[in-house]
């Protein structure tokens, strides 16, 4: 992947991480907690299961994490080989690759099963 | 080119793995995962299922083949789980008997405030006294449409950490007693708000 392209999906993906991730944290607090139903101002029971069990919004935010990690793992790749530390380089970009792949595996085998 | 052939390699090894661990899987733990439903014949013929205790005047157990002896009662209620509300888990006609029953045939104390139930695979939950009182359709089923099922507890009306099933020991307590999900956080009245469209 070219640095310019890694940039800008790391760029354009990241205030929609952001409010997924957010999302995401506190309706799972919700779920479980009366106090962070309460803080929330915004969640209740029925409110945060819609958002943290949601299919649409699982696989929403799981693209986005791979699209930002993948992207941003690459960036910092590159960023290492260019200054000569190769070996460091290609071990953040083959092992990014291979915890990405495995995350994948694991949700398209449970999607598949739900 | 390199990257590809690794992605495919992990994709080979994971594949491999799983494959494994499914098979290795189903040899080992065939027995134990067998449904309580399965069970059931094991069930009709042992000794007491249920056991009713804690603040009672007369605690006693009770064999399946004695619940299905006492009044039943056929329930229409829905089974509706937290984690897939969209679509009912169980939709159908449940028969057992009104839990209230068995707490009066064993003469509930006047300080019970909270009945806990206990299923045999060490899962918990909760239900207040007075709603049990109040409330006949709360039942122990032994039916389900008709086929036999391992005692489960019907709570129409409300989500499925509360349908208890594989109910070994109903207990009341003079105490807030949480189950496994309440004592998380899960409302402990689990009303689903709209059961005609629980998601809203």
């Amino acid at each position: 992947m070219k640095s310019k392209t890694a940039l800008k999906i790391v760029e354009w993906t990241s205030l929609p991480l952001l409010l997924f991730a957010a999302l995401y944290f506190v309706s799972g607090y919700a779920l479980t907690s009366e106090t962070a139903r309460s803080a929330s101002l915004i969640m209740n029971f029925s409110r945060a299961q819609l958002i943290h069990l949601g299919r649409a919004m699982r696989l929403t935010l799981l693209t986005l994490f791979l699209l930002h990690s993948y992207a941003g793992a690459e960036l910092l790749a590159g960023k290492l080989k260019a200054r000569g530390r190769s070996l460091l380089g290609a071990t953040v970009d083959y092992t990014a690759t291979a915890f990405l792949l495995y995350v994948l595996w694991v949700v398209i085998n449970a999607e598949l099963r739900l | 080119m390199k990257k590809l052939a690794f992605a495919l390699l992990v994709l080979l090894l994971l594949a491999l793995g799983t494959y494994w661990g499914w098979s290795g899987g189903k040899g080992s733990s065939e027995k134990s995962t067998a449904t309580p439903e399965e069970n059931t014949n094991e069930k009709t013929t042992g000794g007491p299922v249920i056991t009713i205790t804690g603040l009672v005047e007369r605690p006693y157990n009770i064999t399946l083949s004695e619940l299905r002896e006492m009044p039943s009662r056929k329930v229409h209620a829905v089974l509706y789980c937290v984690d897939a509300p969209n679509r009912p888990l169980s939709n159908g006609t449940w028969t057992g008997v009104p839990l209230k029953y068995l707490l009066q045939r064993a003469g509930v104390k006047e300080n019970a405030v909270k009945v806990a139930l206990y299923a045999s695979d060490g899962y918990t939950t909760d239900l207040r006294v007075k709603d049990v009182l109040a409330d006949e359709d709360i039942i122990v089923a032994y039916e389900f449409n008709g086929e036999p099922i391992e005692p489960r507890l019907v709570v129409p009306g409300r989500w499925g950490y509360k349908w208890i099933k594989g109910l070994t020991k109903v207990e009341l307590v003079d105490y807030d007693f949480k189950g496994r999900w309440e004592s998380v956080g899960y409302p402990d009245d689990a009303y689903i708000e709209n059961e005609a469209n629980p998601w809203r």
